[in-house]
């Protein structure tokens, strides 16, 4: 029961993680009908600039990045800001730059060349970061003192909790702004129709714009939510981050935002307690390291079985 | 209406095959003496080429582009002649590696000839492809494109963890592969055996473009819709096309697993799979042709880099080819030569 719960709580906490990042493929494809394969990298980007933050105004020192004079107060809540300010700031406007030089031109291409310039963004970003920010693990700070508490038997930590309530405030925020301002509204139409939204009188493009810079943003934050969960980053999380939030999107029904946010948490919840019961019903033949193996198995499932997503249309991506 | 006349073009029981003289053996009689002399010149080069290169490092980098050739004619396959995205091609050459690793090499202290560990290999990547295909054969484009690449994370967790394929330390001492009289030990002895498949898979995908089923998966390529009405089984040519299009990288990987005498899950990640679609893309979607040239333009073109700085941009330089091809040149170098012109300038994949 104290593993069920245990791997549970953790399960959520790394699920609104996913929740988060597949939120920016639904946004993307709703918008533009593609795939944005570099979403994952542009979240682990926001870390890798975060992290470089931290260490260019010295809170964090030495190739370990500990943060020597615990931060309390007024300056916790400032370097929080920074932190994720600057790496939204960041995978936003690198975001930007993806849209106008490669995926704009390219909007009325073949689908499946635009999927293979966004293959060559993803791999070509990688690469960047690696050259910019290096090849090794990096080990991340969590800013918060650790601190952790009892619930049913299962610990769960203030970092944990933290996590939850960001994502909760952005998901509302997020909900907020899609169905009730203007811009929103806009998204909306877009998604709808692309040309009729024009013919409305809709900037398409500043919606366009905006979504990537939403996106972006929203995965930048998962990013180093993530980072800080594992206390650590590389350049290549980019990819687990892309397979698992773009399979979230999908087994949610794409362009479905609710149904993303639910993927999310039960893929989270998938593998953390898949993960957790694993070697203790193979009595230890099996470890924790097959635990993506239920996510991908799921997704395989969802899309024979329900190929809309649990909540999603199916017309959209099956054919005959 | 246009798309029902493109389609007419290339689908139609005289289609693209009444426009040009098939090619293959064929067109190597009824061509000009030009390309004979051409092709003449090309064999006693691709011959005489152990002999004319004296670093066995060249030499090794040579083979790899050859295994290269034959996966990159595989995604052409696939991607270029039926339009299946596949994101997972580095799972089929892990299998081809491994099967051969366990079945020649004293992990399991099996030691068979190659003559059954070759076709065992090909066959069960084609397997894997095949029923990896039913469940999800129907779905379009991208979503394919994750399945596949599900599969292949499945798949690498597996090989990275189980005891039976060693787990992340790999397997060693594989067999290398032995002849009546004599075996092949080095890259030189290797050369020969990947030219020659090579020319063989060429040829077979050649002629399997040529053919009836070649025709069928390019109808479905340009409109699926149009292909079902005019009578084609879409879903087993689907099917088919998965099952053929892995062949050639199962039967790479099992070379490579006896040339090299070490796998590991290493060697098998995704990176191979962006590798193998770049040299499909930069040599041309749909033109066997194309994609031997991207596979060899992309193997050398860089090797000149290694041992300098700018050796770990490697990938970096692929990602930007696949940016730029996507943007100015969709087509390839070489443009596959289907259908009208206009054709070709309505569907530039």
């Amino acid at each position: 029961m104290t593993t069920f719960v245990q791997q549970s709580l953790n399960g959520l906490t790394i699920g609104m993680i996913y929740s988060l990042i597949a939120l920016g493929y639904s946004m993307v494809y709703g918008v533009l009908k593609m795939v944005n394969f570099a979403h994952g990298d542009l979240c682990v980007l926001g870390a890798m600039f975060s992290l470089t933050l931290l260490k260019a105004t010295g809170i964090t020192k030495g190739r370990l990045n500990i943060i020597e004079v615990p931060l309390t107060g007024a300056r916790l809540l400032l370097v929080l800001l920074m932190v994720f300010l600057g790496g939204m700031l960041c995978s936003a406007i690198t975001a930007l730059i993806i849209e106008r030089f490669v995926y704009r031109p390219l909007r009325k291409a073949s689908i499946l060349t635009i999927l293979i310039s966004a293959l060559g963004v993803s791999i070509s970003l990688e690469n960047l970061m690696m050259l910019v920010f290096g090849r090794e693990m990096k080990a991340f700070p969590s800013l918060l003192k650790k601190s952790y508490f009892t619930i049913l038997g299962a610990t769960y930590s203030n970092l944990q909790v933290a996590i939850a309530i960001l994502t909760v405030i952005l998901l509302m925020a997020l909900f907020y702004l899609v169905n009730k301002t203007t811009l929103g509204r806009c998204i909306r139409a877009v998604a709808e129709d692309k040309g009729m939204a024009g013919l409305l009188g809709i900037d398409v493009n500043r919606t366009i714009v905006a979504v990537f810079a939403l996106g972006a943003s929203l995965g930048a934050v998962a990013g180093i939510s993530h980072a800080m969960y594992y206390g650590q980053t590389y350049y290549l999380t980019g990819y687990q981050l892309m397979i698992l939030g773009w399979a979230s999107a999908v087994i949610g029904g794409i362009g479905d935002m609710r149904g993303c946010v639910i993927a999310g948490l039960l893929i989270g919840l998938l593998e953390a307690v898949g993960g957790g019961y694993l070697p203790i019903l193979t009595g230890g033949l099996l470890g924790a390291d097959y635990r993506r193996i239920f996510v991908f198995l799921a997704l395989i499932i969802t899309l024979a079985l329900k190929p809309g997503g649990i909540l999603g249309k199916p017309e959209v991506i099956v054919k005959a | 209406m246009s798309s029902y006349q493109s389609d007419k073009a290339t689908s139609g029981p005289q289609g693209s095959g009444s426009n040009k003289p098939s090619q293959g053996w064929r067109a190597l009689a009824g061509s000009t003496r030009l390309k004979q002399v051409t092709l003449v010149v090309m064999a006693v080069l691709l011959l005489a080429l152990p002999r004319l290169i004296s670093s066995g490092y060249w030499m090794r980098v040579i083979d790899i582009a050859g295994l290269y050739v034959m996966m990159a004619l595989g995604y052409n396959l696939m991607f270029g002649y039926t339009g299946l995205f596949n994101l997972g091609f580095a799972a089929y050459f892990a299998i081809g590696a491994y099967t051969y690793a366990m079945l020649a090499s004293p992990l399991h202290g099996m030691h068979l000839a190659f003559v059954i560990v070759l076709p065992v290999a090909v066959a069960l990547a084609s397997l894997a492809s095949y029923l990896l295909g039913i469940p999800s054969i129907r779905l379009v484009g991208d979503y394919l494109g994750l399945v596949t690449l599900a599969f292949a994370e499945i798949l690498r967790i597996l090989v990275n963890n189980l005891k039976f394929t060693n787990a992340s330390y790999g397997i060693m001492n594989i067999d290398p592969i032995r002849l009546p009289f004599f075996a092949l030990r080095t890259v030189r002895d290797y050369y020969y055996l990947i030219l020659l498949l090579c020319v063989a898979v060429y040829f077979v995908i050649k002629r399997l473009e040529q053919s009836r089923i070649g025709r069928a998966w390019m109808a479905i390529r340009n409109d699926e819709e149009a292909a079902t009405t005019a009578g084609v089984d879409t879903r087993g040519m689907k099917l088919l096309a998965c099952a053929i299009g892995v062949a050639p990288v199962g039967l790479a990987g099992a070379i490579f697993a006896s040339m090299q005498t070490f796998v590991s899950p290493e060697s098998f990640t995704s990176r191979e799979t962006w590798l193998i679609i770049a040299m499909a893309i930069v040599g041309g979607l749909g033109n066997a042709d194309g994609a031997v040239l991207g596979a060899i333009l992309l193997t050398l073109l860089p090797e000149p880099l290694r041992g300098t700085p700018l050796e770990s941009a490697r990938i970096l330089f692929y990602g930007l080819l696949l940016i730029i091809f996507s943007l100015f040149r969709p087509q390839g170098l070489l443009p596959r030569r289907q259908g009208t012109e206009k054709d070709e300038a309505e569907q530039k994949i």
